[in-house]
């Protein structure tokens, strides 16, 4: 496959923790989200992909390329990770500049290019500023910059929403759609959100293994018949708490909305309702994962 | 790609506050340091029948021993020996037993007690003015105090090594640094003249003393340099967004280190140009011609090595370690570097800075010019070792891979 991400048994042992185990994936053109809690191995997988962490066993193609050549590899690959920063006493202009050097840009081309990767991600009236003296999501912008000023063919973004307001997360996820037109981009993250308002394609996660991979659909439907809401006194809502997976509630005085994840119907009352993104990842990792 | 990151480099150094402080010792030391000495006498040619001529080292083991006798003497009367166990001045007081034990040594090396010796001492200091100088003699007559008959130079040394067990290190009673000078003759004195003139053309004398200073410092402050690069990356949390672009480790690491040593070695060009201007006037006022590149032939030749030894060896250790204790580490290196030379001039051996604290001394300088290359040469191929090394290091971390000083990034998804 030359324009995707081929993973074949992959595994990762640091010590004597397994970080990954037996991981396969196809990620074609477009956006991919990986999806898993904290301590899954997202990033694990992730830092493989870019060449930043060696693989224990198993085969991993990017574009065709074997991950071994790291040159190769990372000519073709841009990498936003989760905690992007840059040298505080460089402002936004020079931080990209220099990482396009050691992405082996030449003069002219950057000359051209900085400018205008700036302006894509709405940075071009804090070039000046410095590094140190910008706001998260300013720096995921510029993140988001450096990973695709040297046109890569695959970018890899490392959970790129945490800590950003609602509003910087609308705008950053817009701007990785943009970006995912004519390449892959791998997004990790454990925001469900995330995932639902950019991606079709998806893998979850769970201690070092693949749970699920497939279409945002495909999860859906894995949890179809499986969420219940119900209107119930906010005293029962403990012992409810204790059977089931809430995974959402609205409360209005002595009364409050839930709902949940049961295999059956969980009260007299309760009626099935369609599951969202979150009630299926929900669903899935209480159920410990289907491929 | 290179001249590129080398020029950024560069420019990310000129920002930073360490290489200022860098620049504010070395200019302060160096020219607090070189600023005096009135060269017009040595650029005097000598004639027959001056009254003195200077002096010279002499290898007369007769008067070495009676020199050091003589500053044994007056020492132990002040009870405050000099030692430069560190290459700076400690003044070491003995208490009364030690007293005891170096005036024993005193009478086995001369017959005579104590008392008897500092009697001696006062009837010739009693022939002049001690606070105008005025009548004094000139040394080579000075006060010497004579050996017992039957004492052999060896004997002697011994004798010597005790007093060092009394009194520490890095004393003038060192057996190996034993030394007396006595008067220079007319033809000694032209022979040094002549190559002065000749061989060092005058500013490579200077150049020579201008080296053992300037060395000093860059054996301790580069290593602030590169540390402070090496751990830029970490302090910034930019480690993995560097190793994941596609310039090799060669690139990125040369570039930094040639870029810390440029920026470092240029303000030392520098100084040694402007501390050499003076004497290349001096030299022509006198008829003499000038060597007018002593400055770059000297600092390149001498200084580079050491320079590019103690940047490569913090670059190494810096990646290798990742943290502060690298320049701990370093620092008790350098110290311990500068402590273990053994002559303030000459003997180059495998120190790591040469010593030359003195002007001239072209004859003995030139005799052991060989000595100086091979150090010289060995510390050049040191420094691409280490530099490979850090490399190799760098390489090796842009993998994932882990040291024993913690990984060098953290696996949290």
């Amino acid at each position: 496959m030359e324009t995707g991400i081929e993973i074949k048994n992959l595994s990762k042992q640091f010590g004597k923790k397994q970080a990954l185990s037996d991981v396969n994936l196809t990620i074609e053109r477009g956006m991919f989200g990986l999806l898993g809690p904290n301590g899954a191995g997202k990033t694990t997988l992730m830092k493989i992909i870019t060449t930043l962490t060696k693989k224990s066993s198993g085969e991993v193609r990017i574009c065709g390329i074997p991950v071994e050549e790291c040159k190769r590899v990372r000519q073709i690959t841009g990498y936003l990770p989760q905690d992007f920063s840059m040298y505080g006493n460089m402002n936004a202009y020079e931080a990209l500049d220099y990482l396009a050097v050691l992405s082996g840009m030449e003069k002219e081309e950057r000359k051209k290019l900085v400018p205008e990767m700036l302006e894509k991600v709405n940075l071009t009236e804090q070039k000046r500023t410095k590094v140190r003296a910008m706001s998260g999501g300013m720096k995921r912008r510029l993140g988001i910059a450096q990973a695709i000023i040297h046109n890569p063919k695959v970018i890899v973004v490392d959970e790129p929403t945490a800590g950003l307001d609602p509003e910087e997360r609308v705008r950053f996820r817009n701007l990785l759609c943009e970006v995912a037109k004519d390449r892959v981009v791998i997004l990790s993250t454990h925001i469900v959100g995330d995932i639902e308002a950019t991606c079709e394609r998806i893998a979850v996660l769970n201690n070092g293994s693949i749970i699920f991979d497939g279409t945002v659909s495909g999860l859906l439907k894995l949890a179809e018949g499986k969420v219940y809401s119900a209107e119930v006194s906010t005293m029962e809502l403990p012992k409810l708490r204790e059977k089931y997976q809430i995974t959402g509630m609205l409360t209005n005085g002595s009364l409050t909305h839930v709902k949940m994840i049961a295999q059956t119907k969980p009260l007299p009352e309760a009626k099935a309702c369609a599951p969202d993104v979150e009630d299926a990842y929900m669903y899935l990792m209480q159920q410990g994962g289907v491929c | 790609m290179f001249f590129p990151l080398f020029f950024k480099e560069c420019r990310q150094i000129a920002k930073s506050l360490v290489y200022y402080l860098y620049l504010i010792i070395l200019v302060l030391f160096l020219t607090s340091q070189l600023s005096d000495g009135d060269w017009s006498d040595r650029l005097t040619e000598p004639k027959p029948g001056q009254e003195s001529y200077g002096f010279k080292e002499s290898e007369d083991e007769t008067l070495i021993m009676e020199s050091t006798l003589a500053e044994l003497v007056r020492e132990t009367d002040w009870n405050s020996y000099a030692t430069y166990p560190f290459m700076f001045y400690k003044e070491v007081t003995l208490n009364d037993s030690e007293l005891a034990e170096i005036e024993q040594i005193l009478f086995e090396c001369t017959g005579k007690s104590f008392e008897q010796l500092l009697d001696e001492m006062d009837a010739h200091f009693s022939g002049y003015d001690q606070s105008t100088m005025e009548g004094a003699p000139i040394s080579g007559q000075t006060f010497l105090v004579e050996p017992a008959e039957d004492l052999t130079f060896e004997e002697f040394q011994n004798a010597m090594k005790r007093v060092c067990g009394i009194i520490g290190k890095g004393s003038a009673f060192e057996p190996e640094k034993l030394t007396a000078s006595e008067p220079k003759t007319y033809e000694d004195a032209l022979e040094d003249y002549r190559a002065l003139c000749e061989k060092d053309k005058v500013t490579g004398a200077y150049m020579r003393l201008f080296c053992d200073y300037a060395g000093i410092m860059l054996v301790i402050l580069p290593i602030f340099l590169g540390a402070t690069r090496c751990l830029r990356d970490k302090r910034a949390d930019a480690q993995q967004v560097i190793y994941a672009r596609a310039a090799s480790s060669l690139q990125v690491v040369g570039s930094r280190y040639l870029a810390n040593l440029f920026m470092a070695f240029l303000p030392v060009v520098l100084i040694a140009f402007l501390l050499q201007s003076p004497y290349l006037y001096l030299a022509r006022t006198n008829g003499v011609a000038p060597d007018v590149l002593a400055f770059l032939k000297y600092s390149v030749g001498w200084l580079l090595p050491t320079l590019m030894v103690t940047l490569a060896l913090s670059f190494v250790l810096t990646e290798l370690i990742g943290n502060v204790f690298a320049v701990i580490l370093q620092v008790f290196w350098s110290f311990a570097c500068i402590a273990l030379e053994t002559s303030l001039v000459g003997e180059f051996g495998f120190h790591l800075e040469p010593r030359w604290n003195t002007v001239g001394n072209t004859q003995s300088f030139f005799a052991q010019l060989g000595q100086l290359a091979i150090n010289r040469l060995f510390y050049l191929l040191l420094a691409i070792l280490l530099f490979g090394l850090t490399v190799l290091i760098f390489d090796r971390k842009r993998k994932g891979g882990v040291f024993w000083h913690g990984k060098n990034s953290k696996s949290r998804g």
